[in-house]
C-alpha cells in the first residue's frame, strides 16, 4: 500500500514537474515580496546622498544607486508592484476578453461591430498601444493595470468567441434551446463552464508576457512614479552607471528573468494539468 | 485570383476606417496639450491665455468633429499634417529617422529565422534527444530575459569589456560608408534577433510535430519513402506556411517595439520619435507613426493571405 502511494507521487512529479517547479519559483518570489521588510532593513525610497554610489557591503548587498537608495531593497519592494500589476492586468484582460468573447460568440449582431473594433485594436503594435494607454490613463497602479490589459483583450475575446461558437453547435445546447431555456441559463450553465479551463490556461500563459510589458514600460519611464521602486525603473537608472557597477544590472535581470521564467513554466504546467490535448 | 485580392482588399476598408478613428480618439483622449510644450520651447510663460493662442493656431479649438473631418480628409488625400514642433510634414520626420529602425528589424528577423527555424525543425525530428533538451532550455532563457536587460548586458560585454562593437548611437548611411552603419546596428540586431529566437523555435517545433503526426506523413512512411524526403519535402512545406505567419508577426512586433531597442543603444529612430511625440502630445506626429505601423500590419497580413491563397487555392475568405 505504502509503495503504491510513493509510485503515485513520483508519477505525479514526472507528469507535472512544470507545475511544481514553476509554482516553487513564483511562490518564493511572492513570499519575498510579502516579507520584504524582513529581508532588508532599508527603506527603498529613502534618499541619502551621503552614501550614494556605494559598492557592495554587508548593509547594502548590491550597493546603492545615484541617490543613495539601497538597491537590494528596491529590487525586493519592486517585486510588489510588478506582481500586482502583472497579475491584475492579466486578470482584467481575461475577464474583459471573456465577456466580450461571449457577447461576440453568442449574439451575431454584436459580433459584427465589436469584432471590427477589436481587430482595429490588434493592428496597433502592443508596445505602442501600451504607451498610448499609459498616457491616457496616467501614472499609478490601477491605471497601469487597465492600460496593460487592453493589448491582450482582442486575442482573448477572439479565442473565447471561437470556443463559444463551437459549443453552441453541440446537441446539449440545442436541446436546451428547444426546451426554451433563457440565454442567461445557456451562457452561465453550459457555455461559461466549458470555456473555464481555456480561460485559466490563457490567464496563466499570459502572466509572463504581462510581467515583460510591465517592466518594459517602466524601463521607458512610463507608468509609475520614478521614486517608487520598479524593476524596469532600476534598469533605466542602471543604464547610466552600468559601466562602473554592472552587478546592479545583473541583479535586476536575474529578478525579472526568474519571474518571467517562473510564470511561463507555471503556465505550461497549468496547461498540462487542464488541457491534456495540447 | 484578382477577384480574391480585390474582395480581400475591400474587406480591409472598414477595418482601416475603424483604425483611423481609433487612433484619433486615443490621441484626443490623452490628457494635456501640445501648447504647454510649445510655450516651454519658445521660452514663453505658460499661462491660460498663451495656451489659448497656441491652441487656436494649431486648430485645436475647433469643435472635435471639425478636427476629425479635417484629419480624415488629410489622411485620404495624403496630407498627414505637420509636426507641431518641427513644423515639417510628419512623413518627412519619419523618413529622417526610419533608416536604423528598418535596418535593425530586417537584420534581426534574418538572424531569428536563420537560427530558430532550422533548430525548430531539427528538434521536432530528433525529439527527446540531447539537442532537443539543450534547444528548449535555450529557448526558455531567450524568452525570459527582457530585451532591454539582454541588450545592456551585451553592450557591456561586447562594447565595453571586449570592444568589438561600437555602442554609441548610429551612423547614417549617407554620412559615411554602409559598412560603418551596419557595424553600428549589428549588436542591436543580434540582441533583438536572439530575443525572438525562443518563441519562434518553440512555435516551429510544435508546428512541425503537429504536421509529423498527420495521416499523410504516416502514409508516406508506410509506403517506404526515405525519411529525408518525408521530413524535408512533405512535412517542411506545410510547417513553413504556418511559421510564415509568425515571421510576419515578429517583424511587426520588432518594428513596434523599436522604442526599447533604440533607447538601450542610444539610437535616434522611429521608436524614439514615437515616444517623444507621445510625451510632447504631438498629435499629428504620433497619429502618423501609429497609423503607419497599423497600415504596415494590415498590408503585410493582406500579402500573407494572398500568399496562402497561392499556396492553397482551396482557402476561402469568410
Amino acid at each position: 500500500m505504502k509503495n503504491k502511494k510513493r509510485m503515485k507521487a513520483s508519477v505525479f512529479i514526472r507528469k507535472y514537474w512544470r507545475l511544481i517547479f514553476g509554482g516553487t519559483i513564483i511562490g518564493i518570489i511572492i513570499l519575498c515580496s510579502i516579507f520584504a521588510p524582513l529581508l532588508t532593513k532599508c527603506d527603498p525610497e529613502l534618499v541619502d546622498t551621503s552614501i550614494k554610489k556605494a559598492m557592495m557591503s554587508p548593509e547594502h548587498p548590491f550597493g546603492t544607486d545615484n541617490l543613495g537608495r539601497d538597491i537590494w531593497a528596491r529590487i525586493l519592494y519592486g517585486s510588489r508592484n510588478t506582481l500586482i500589476i502583472a497579475i491584475g492586468a492579466e486578470l482584467l484582460c481575461t475577464v474583459a476578453g471573456a465577456v466580450l468573447g461571449l457577447l461576440c460568440g453568442y449574439y451575431k449582431k454584436v459580433e459584427k461591430i465589436l469584432m471590427r473594433f477589436l481587430d482595429a485594436f490588434s493592428t496597433i503594435p502592443n508596445l505602442l498601444l501600451c504607451m498610448m494607454m499609459v498616457s491616457i490613463f496616467g501614472a499609478g497602479i490601477p491605471n497601469l493595470i487597465i492600460a496593460l490589459s487592453i493589448g491582450g483583450i482582442p486575442g482573448t475575446a477572439r479565442m473565447v468567441r471561437n470556443q463559444v461558437l463551437s459549443i453552441k453547435e453541440k446537441e446539449y445546447v440545442e436541446s436546451e434551446i428547444a426546451m426554451g431555456a433563457s440565454d442567461a441559463r445557456i451562457i452561465f450553465k453550459h457555455i461559461l463552464p466549458n470555456c473555464f479551463s481555456y480561460l485559466i490556461v490563457r490567464f496563466s500563459n499570459g502572466l509572463s508576457g504581462s510581467v515583460m510589458s510591465m517592466t518594459s514600460l517602466s524601463f521607458l519611464g512610463l507608468g509609475l512614479d520614478p521614486t517608487k521602486a520598479s524593476w524596469g525603473g532600476i534598469v533605466n537608472e542602471a543604464q547610466d552607471y552600468m559601466f562602473a557597477r554592472p552587478h546592479v544590472l545583473v541583479a535586476v535581470t536575474v529578478a525579472i528573468s526568474l519571474t518571467v521564467l517562473g510564470f511561463s513554466i507555471l503556465g505550461d504546467g497549468v496547461r498540462d494539468l487542464l488541457d491534456p490535448k495540447l | 485570383m484578382a477577384k480574391y485580392i480585390l474582395k480581400r482588399a475591400i474587406l480591409l476598408i472598414p477595418t482601416l476606417f475603424v483604425v483611423i478613428t481609433l487612433v484619433f480618439a486615443l490621441m484626443r483622449l490623452t490628457p494635456g496639450t501640445p501648447a504647454t510644450v510649445i510655450l516651454a520651447q519658445r521660452g514663453e510663460a505658460i499661462s491660460e491665455e498663451n495656451i489659448e493662442i497656441i491652441e487656436e493656431e494649431l486648430g485645436l479649438n475647433d469643435p472635435i468633429y471639425v478636427q476629425y473631418f479635417d484629419y480624415v480628409k488629410g489622411i485620404v488625400t495624403g496630407n498627414w499634417g505637420n509636426s507641431y514642433f518641427t513644423e515639417k510634414p510628419v512623413f518627412q520626420n519619419i523618413l529622417d529617422v526610419w533608416e536604423p529602425s528598418i535596418l535593425i528589424t530586417l537584420f534581426s528577423i534574418t538572424i531569428t529565422v536563420l537560427i530558430a527555424i532550422p533548430l525548430g525543425i531539427l528538434t521536432a525530428i530528433h525529439r527527446n534527444t540531447a539537442l532537443d533538451f539543450i534547444a528548449s532550455v535555450m529557448a526558455m532563457i531567450s524568452m525570459s530575459i527582457p530585451v532591454f536587460c539582454f541588450g545592456l548586458i551585451m553592450s557591456y560585454l561586447f562594447g565595453f569589456k571586449i570592444k568589438i562593437f561600437p555602442t554609441n548611437s548610429y551612423f547614417w548611411i549617407k554620412e559615411g560608408n554602409v559598412l560603418n552603419s551596419i557595424r553600428h546596428i549589428l549588436l542591436p540586431s543580434i540582441v533583438l534577433g536572439l530575443s525572438h529566437v525562443g518563441s519562434m523555435l518553440r512555435f516551429t517545433r510544435s508546428t512541425m510535430l503537429d504536421v509529423l503526426s498527420q495521416d499523410y506523413i504516416r502514409t508516406a512512411k508506410a509506403k517506404g519513402l526515405p525519411r529525408r524526403k518525408i521530413y524535408y519535402k512533405h512535412a517542411l512545406k506545410n510547417t513553413m506556411s504556418t511559421v510564415a505567419t509568425l515571421v510576419v508577426n515578429s517583424i511587426v512586433v520588432m518594428l513596434g517595439g523599436s522604442t526599447i531597442t533604440e533607447k538601450v543603444f542610444n539610437i535616434n529612430g522611429m521608436g524614439t520619435l514615437a515616444l517623444k511625440a507621445l510625451n510632447d502630445r504631438d498629435y499629428q506626429q504620433e497619429q502618423a507613426i501609429v497609423l503607419l505601423m497599423a497600415f504596415i500590419f494590415l498590408g503585410v497580413s493582406l500579402l500573407m493571405d494572398v500568399f496562402y491563397k497561392l499556396l492553397d487555392p482551396r482557402i476561402e475568405y469568410e
